[in-house]
């Protein structure tokens, strides 16, 4: 009796079922995604690989929204372009200019983008940078998202992915800073030039260059796996070069409430990976190597948090500690308040190792 | 026509003039005749004859037990009686004048040799394996366990064969509850005609229906006697080496003397490992037809672009490509079993490499789906049982149709509709699931690990948790 | 109906079917109304929580339900149960079946429990079992985003404004409702076992600890402004996960929650039956059948957003009133006119 009706059940369900089925080989997964453009009029470019000549297939399309620039873009294609295995967005200087959450909607709102992707700003138009992808044997986001990643293992751009955008973005006591990709000059290859400010969700329009890039983020206590720095160093009319490696960053940050300053003090302990001059264990040179790094990092330290104050772009996060610890200090508008802080920077730095030589 | 000639008629007829029955008058003690009979199939004609002569030579002493000997007795004559002693192989003497007949048991020995279990082999400890004869078997548990405290009791199963069978268990072991559920179904069996283990399995079994078998089937006798000390009973027939062991667990099914020989460590890692390869053995199948049909996304972006390349050709959907495969398995299985030795490695051959390369390179199915069929086979023969193993490579069809319907959602519908009847399953009114049912945190450690000392674990008699004090400090889960 | 309980499986019981549901969603009405203190007010929530446990526990045998307040309990653990399968469809529908249609989602999770309702009470007891490695699993995950965390979303902690405090401890019943089962469950733990003390204790911090992390991990996931448009926050830090041999983290996590909440289902359907059988009934079978079949139409008609989100912003005043006014008062009442299961 019962199993007459199981039959029943199974053959509706055998029949009627797999709504949700979505066929792996009846869909082009896109795994880079570029826009540029404004609210309405965006255009976006979707590189996929299409398995038959491994190649990278790129398609472009137009609308008024990011959304209905990817309707627009189905249109083209013979599979469904299918966003699951994205891996990086890549936004025009341009587009960031305008809020940028309003391109991202898209992709927290639907369950199957994923999040944990990386983002980035290119200069100028998006189109070649998409297209420069389509020599590359690999998946076209699989590319950049490479290319992003041993960046923030050198201490270039902070590891932050799509979600930490996002949060970001709703934070008003922290800003995003994005990385930022020029183009070779043979128009081939991209490079990492620095890092795009954002003040809120807007991009303001200055880069921090690579070695800025570096000095923030050990503003920020991000080291990464390496953070070198190289300076010259002149003794008796000799010039020597001189390459560290950051290993620890120890900061902390004292604000007094009425003078509205911030002692920010960091002690940075290093490890000497180039010095052609070596004997670093006679007492004179190894202080005097010392001091001068520490003079350097002091005054580039000085020079990035200038930038950034001058930006009104917070992307240290001093907005979130004082809402924190010093909750009477903060104010609504935090942008203009942190433009206006005094900002005190104090830099010691140790040479704690100096590889296998002395 | 006189009585010794009539009786031989209708003894005859009684045997509907079987031409193995040998039925003949001999010359008997002072003048008076007898009739011998029996099978001439079943009976060592040779020995019948040295006995027969010593009792002749008694005979003329006149001593009072001249008859009774270890295998010879004199009782009344009757015919159903008769009938029933030469069907059972033994010689039987009328004596006309006397009413009385002697009955001298002596069976050819129709035996093989005590051989290690094809389908049970182990790496160490006794390689002794079960055979036919009942009798033989009852001595290789006996020389194992010396205390009148192990039990036997006969029965016989099938109303027309009436084919001897013994169920033993350990006195003071066992709980009067399992011994009475037993008890009454073998009192219950209604068989005529008994040929075949498996008639009797069905019938001492809880749920004939359902896919796990519920009484553990053996041909060693030591893992008899470990079952034994447990608390568990043993249902040998005179027929097959086979012996079921009741009631069991789940679990059970998992463990091989093996274990219990190696060491603590080794034997903890390999069980864990066969538990593991339960899981592999089910969803591995469902799990890929899931992911490449509703859920890709949780591919990592280079597996995924591989993953793609294999599969971007394939004419059918993910579930009938795996149907072609498994069922292509499920062959080379069967063929390699009824094959001789020899033959079967090269079916092996043929099916796995030929077949498993050239259904590739034709591109019926992807390089994948051969990779997790070949892992689910591997997983599934792992499992010491044979009933369980057929079991489960039986129960992932289901779950790779649901797989397909719904994907992830399929498979934990599944999952929880096999606990369900996992944890309403029975084995002779006893938990099945235990020690999942009733929840033990500590029994359940023991599951996957072989503990150092070999202390016999207790059968969980019911489905509420017993009151031991070990619960009493128990901690939260 | 006869059914005794171990220690263990009490426990088991009442953690399954209190974290069952809610435990990806109830930290966002608590941070929305409680914003950066809500992790302080959760420690106050489950300090009340505890005395609560230890009043049920002392006074127990007064909670006699008379015929009236049997049907009342029957009646909201119906809708209760309506309402949390509406919920799960309506997760399933958004997270990863946006086309399989809603009844079909319904229909299986209603199956299921029926399945299990039609069984021994045993199996609807101690299938939560098998939970518990895949539970250990959802914790260790949510322990990969600890680098993504920002420990100063913890602070400030404003502990002046009483209505904030007051909005968040109602809120934090979320995670605690449904502890008048303890109630229903405790007169069939074996006679003999001790639970005052140290067992209820050890069962309060193992809770506390599993939605402490939940909320501490929320809260210093997400921005405060960010929360009020996520509402499942468990699953969205799953989402940002990625481990090298699976991208997406949250899709097997819905499944395993959807389990979760499958068993909370059934035990929900047992708490029925032990209400509903106290006295013999005729057709037992046609009780549980029609309970199930009520189960499920009654979701059908509130799977939509306006609907779940109405429920969602009322539900915690039926809570107070079920799990803490009521039985209060049944156990005042029964204590005063010295009534007591026998």
């Amino acid at each position: 009796m019962y199993r007459k009706e199981l039959m029943i059940v199974m053959a509706v369900l055998l029949l009627a079922g797999c709504w949700d089925e979505r066929l792996y080989k009846n869909s082009s997964v896109v795994t880079l995604v570029g826009i540029e453009g404004y609210v309405g009029a965006y255009r976006g470019y979707y590189a996929y690989p299409t398995t038959a000549a491994q190649e990278t297939e790129i398609i472009e399309a137009e609308g008024i929204s990011p959304r209905e620039v990817r309707t627009k873009a189905n249109l083209k294609v013979e599979q469904t372009l299918d966003l699951s295995e994205l891996s990086t967005i890549l936004v025009s200087d341009q587009t960031a200019r305008e809020p940028i959450y309003d391109l991202l909607d898209i992709y927290f709102r639907n369950p199957q983008n994923p999040i944990s992707i990386k983002m980035a700003i290119t200069e100028g138009d998006v189109k070649p940078f998409v297209d420069l992808t389509k020599n590359i044997a690999s998946s076209a986001g699989g590319y950049y998202q490479r290319f992003i990643e041993s960046s923030e293992d050198n201490t270039y751009f902070p590891k932050i992915d799509l979600q930490a955008v996002g949060s970001m973005l709703f934070d008003q006591t922290i800003d995003i800073a994005l990385p930022y990709f020029q183009l070779s000059e043979d128009k081939k290859h991209a490079v990492a030039s620095g890092l795009a400010l954002f003040s809120g969700p807007t991009y303001t329009g200055t880069v921090l260059s690579p070695a800025q890039s570096l000095m923030m983020l050990l503003l920020m206590n991000q080291n990464s796996k390496a953070a070198r720095m190289s300076y010259l160093w002149k003794n008796d009319g000799k010039v020597n070069p001189i390459t560290v490696d950051v290993l620890k960053v120890k900061r902390k940050w004292t604000v007094n409430e009425e003078l509205r300053t911030i002692d920010m003090a960091y002690t940075i302990e290093v490890e000497v990976e180039e010095f052609a001059n070596d004997h670093l264990y006679k007492k004179e040179i190894f202080q005097d190597v010392q001091q001068m790094i520490e003079e350097k990092v002091q005054a580039e330290f000085e020079d990035v948090l200038r930038i950034l104050q001058n930006q009104k772009s917070d992307t240290l996060g001093i907005g979130r500690h004082i809402r924190a610890y010093h909750p009477k200090m903060f104010k609504g508008d935090w942008h203009a308040e942190f433009a206006s802080l005094l900002l005190k920077p104090k830099v010691q730095v140790k040479i704690i190792r100096t590889g296998v030589l002395r | 026509m006189d009585r010794v000639e009539y009786m031989m008629k209708s003894l005859q007829k009684a045997f509907y003039h079987s031409s193995d029955l040998t039925v003949r008058q001999v010359d008997w003690h002072e003048g008076n005749t007898a009739i011998l009979c029996f099978y001439a199939s079943l009976v060592d004609a040779k020995e019948v004859q040295k006995v027969l002569d010593t009792i002749y030579a008694r005979l003329d002493t006149a001593k009072p037990f001249w008859s009774e000997t270890l295998i010879t007795t004199l009782e009344k004559f009757s015919l159903p009686q008769a009938i029933e002693r030469v069907c059972q192989g033994e010689t039987i003497v009328i004596l006309p004048d006397t009413g009385k007949m002697l009955t001298l048991t002596i069976v050819n020995e129709v035996r093989r040799n005590l051989e290690e279990p094809n389908n049970e082999s182990i790496l160490r400890g006794s390689h002794e394996g079960l055979i036919e004869r009942v009798d033989t078997n009852l001595a290789l548990i006996r020389r194992r366990v010396n205390n009148p405290a192990l039990v036997v009791k006969s029965f016989t199963i099938g109303r027309q064969t009436k084919t001897k069978a013994y169920y033993l268990y350990m006195e003071g072991v066992i709980k009067p509850e399992t011994l009475q559920e037993m008890e009454k179904r073998i009192e219950t069996l209604h068989i005529d005609y008994f040929y075949s283990t498996g008639q009797l399995s069905d019938a001492l079994e809880d749920s004939v229906l359902s896919p796990f078998p519920q009484l553990l089937s053996t041909e060693h006798p030591d893992r008899v006697v470990a079952n034994l000390v447990e608390g568990k009973v043993v249902v040998m027939t005179d027929i097959s080496p086979t012996a079921f062991i009741g009631p069991v667990t789940f679990f059970s099914f998992y463990q091989t003397p093996d274990d219990y020989n190696g060491r603590v460590v080794v034997g903890s890692f390999y069980k864990i490992v066969r538990l593991l390869s339960f899981i592999t053995a089910v969803f591995l199948p469902a799990f890929y037809i899931a992911i490449i049909s509703f859920h890709f996304e949780v591919l990592p972006l280079e597996l995924s672009n591989q993953v793609k390349n294999d599969i971007n050709d394939i004419p059918y959907r993910p579930l009938i490509e795996a149907l072609i495969l498994e069922i292509i398995m499920e062959l080379i299985r069967e063929s390699s079993i009824r094959l001789p030795q020899s033959v079967g490695q090269t079916i092996g051959i043929v099916g796995g490499l030929v077949i498993g390369d050239a259904i590739v390179s034709a591109g019926l199915v992807s390089n994948l789906m051969v990779i997790v069929v070949a892992l689910t086979a591997i997983s599934s023969y792992v499992v010491p049982s044979v009933e369980l193993n057929s079991t489960i490579r039986m129960i992932r069809f289901p779950f790779m149709v649901l797989a397909s319907l719904f994907g992830f959602l399929g498979i934990v519908v599944g999952v929880v509709i096999l606990l369900i009847h996992l944890i309403n399953l029975t084995s002779l009114k006893q938990p099945y699931f235990s020690p999942i049912i009733p929840f033990q945190p500590k029994a359940v450690i023991k599951i996957f690990l072989r503990w150092p000392f070999f202390k016999p674990t207790v059968q969980v008699t019911s489905f509420q948790s017993p009151k031991d004090e070990q619960a009493k400090n128990e901690d939260t889960p | 109906m006869n059914v005794s309980l171990t220690k263990a499986q009490f426990f088991l019981l009442l953690f399954i079917f209190q974290t069952g549901v809610v435990y990806i969603a109830f930290q966002t009405p608590l941070i929305i109304y409680s914003r950066n203190s809500s992790w302080l007010i959760f420690i106050v929530a489950s300090v009340i929580h505890y005395g609560l446990l230890l009043f049920f526990e002392r006074y127990h045998s007064y909670f006699y339900l008379n015929v009236f307040f049997r049907w009342v309990y029957q009646i909201y653990w119906l809708l209760l149960t309506a309402v949390f399968i509406a919920y799960m469809s309506y997760v399933l529908a958004s997270w990863v079946l946006p086309q399989t249609p809603e009844w079909i989602v319904v229909v299986i999770i209603v199956a299921l429990s029926l399945y299990a309702n039609l069984s021994r009470p045993e199996t609807a007891i101690n299938i939560g079992v098998m939970l518990i490695p895949i539970i250990f699993l959802f914790v260790i995950f949510l322990m990969l985003a600890i680098p993504d965390l920002t420990w100063s979303n913890l602070f400030p902690i404003e502990w002046k404004n009483t209505k904030q405090i007051g909005a968040g401890l109602i809120h934090s019943i979320y995670a605690y409702f449904g502890i008048e089962m303890y109630l229903i469950y405790r007169p069939f733990l074996q006679k003999d076992l001790q639970v005052k003390g140290k067992p209820l204790l050890i069962y309060q911090l193992v809770i506390f600890v599993f939605y402490f992390i939940s909320v501490l991990f929320t809260q210093m996931f997400f921005s405060v402004d960010e929360i009020s448009l996520i509402p499942e926050p468990i699953m969205y830090i799953l989402k940002s996960q990625e481990v090298t041999f699976v991208k997406r983290l949250d899709i097997f996590f819905v499944y395993i929650w959807l389990s979760w909440s499958i068993v909370t289902i059934m035990i929900f359907g047992l708490s029925f039956r032990i209400l509903h059988f106290i006295k013999q009934k005729k057709h037992p079978t046609r009780s549980i059948i029609v309970y199930h079949i009520l189960l499920a139409i009654l979701p059908l008609f509130v799977i939509h957003f306006r609907s779940i989100e109405f429920i969602k912003n009322s539900l915690h005043y039926v809570f107070i009133f079920f799990t803490f006014l009521l039985p209060i008062v049944i156990i005042g009442w029964n204590k005063w006119r010295g009534k007591s299961v026998s």
